[in-house]
Parts: C-alpha cells; sequence; structure tokens
C-alpha cells in the first residue's frame, strides 16, 4: 500500500514521454498508448521492487520498447500477409493518415527498419548517449554509432 | 542538417504526445490485476 500513491504519480509524470516514444517507432498514437498502457501495467505488478530502482522510467523505456518492437513486426507480418492475399505489393509502413498527422520526419522514420527507427528514437527523443542505447537495444556501441550516423536519411 | 536541427525537430514533434493526458491510474491497476489473473499457476519442481 505504501507505494499506492508513489506510483500514481510516477505513472502520471512519465506516461506522455513514453507514449511519445512508442508513437515515433510505431507511428500511431493509438497503439503508441496501448503499449505505454500495458508498459505500466507490468510496472505496477512490480512495483514494489521498481520502486526502489534509481530510475525506474528506464524499465518502463525498455519494456515498452520491446512490447512497440513486437506489436510493429506483428503489424507488418499482417500488412504483408494482407497484401499477398490482395496480390498487391507490399506497404512500408503505416500510411498517411495513421493515427498521427504524418510529418516528413516520421515519413522518413517509418521507411527506416523498426531497429533502426529504435536507435534514432531513444538518442533524438529519449536523449540517450550510445552507451545507454547499445545497453537498452543489447547491441554493441559501435553498431549503434553506426545506426546514428547513418541517420543521414533525414539531412538529405 | 545538423544534429541538433534533427534533436528540434524530434521535439517539436514529440511535444503534443509527450502532453498527452493519461487515463486514470485505475485503468492500469485493472489491467495489472487482469495479467496477474492470466498468469498460470507456478509448477512445483520435478524431482530427477
Amino acid at each position: 500500500m505504501r507505494h499506492r500513491g508513489e506510483f500514481g504519480d510516477f505513472y502520471e509524470a512519465n506516461y506522455g514521454r513514453i507514449v511519445a516514444m512508442t508513437a515515433a517507432l510505431l507511428g500511431d498514437r493509438h497503439e503508441a498508448e496501448d503499449v505505454a498502457q500495458e508498459a505500466f501495467a507490468r510496472a505496477l505488478t512490480r512495483w514494489s521492487r521498481l520502486a526502489g530502482y534509481e530510475l525506474p522510467e528506464a524499465w518502463v523505456r525498455r519494456v515498452a520498447l520491446r512490447i512497440a518492437i513486437d506489436s510493429g513486426r506483428r503489424r507488418r507480418r499482417a500488412r504483408a500477409t494482407a497484401a499477398r492475399l490482395e496480390g498487391q505489393r507490399q506497404s512500408p509502413g503505416p500510411e498517411p493518415g495513421d493515427a498521427i498527422g504524418f510529418t516528413a520526419l516520421e515519413a522518413a522514420l517509418l521507411r527506416l527498419p523498426l531497429r533502426e527507427r529504435e536507435v534514432l528514437v531513444l538518442h533524438y527523443l529519449a536523449d540517450l548517449p550510445v552507451e545507454a542505447i547499445a545497453r537498452d537495444c543489447g547491441l554493441p556501441p559501435g553498431t549503434v554509432k553506426t545506426r546514428l550516423a547513418a541517420s543521414t536519411w533525414s539531412r538529405n | 542538417m545538423t544534429d541538433q536541427q534533427l534533436r528540434e525537430q524530434f521535439d517539436d514533434w514529440a511535444r503534443p504526445l509527450r502532453g498527452t493526458v493519461p487515463p486514470p491510474v485505475t485503468v492500469i491497476r485493472r489491467r495489472a490485476r487482469q495479467r496477474t489473473a492470466r498468469r498460470p499457476p507456478r509448477l512445483p519442481p520435478r524431482w530427477p
């Protein structure tokens, strides 16, 4: 019971940031909110332990990323199947008109594979340094740097 | 575009989303309870 209020404060302070991060990854605000809620629900079931962490939001961020990536893969497979069934070409990602306003930035992001998008989102949105991204994504720091350098995609 | 400009673009894009009003915490509590209820009971260890 001691943590009841603390979890509420933690949730309200961090919810928007997690939604923004997952929306950038998935290109869909509603899906992003669902992912964020699932991540916070998982955090709540472990709150007695997480409350003792220095940065419980880092745990929620990692869980939300994993859920978002799984969800993104499921959506991609579903789209591919639908496209095959309809005999159409596979779409590379969500289309303009999906949930959030489609900007040039999003269009550029959504052209990238999910794993590359993840690195960019963690660097530019979550403001994480290379070492922290490497730890979160289970990648060597060199790979993170390469993926960030490849982000010239959006600079042209 | 510089790294800083790119960061600002991401920031501008994310600002309205960061301001998303969270649903009441009871929604999360309900979801957490459903997760716990779905979890299968842990099996006792098997002797070799």
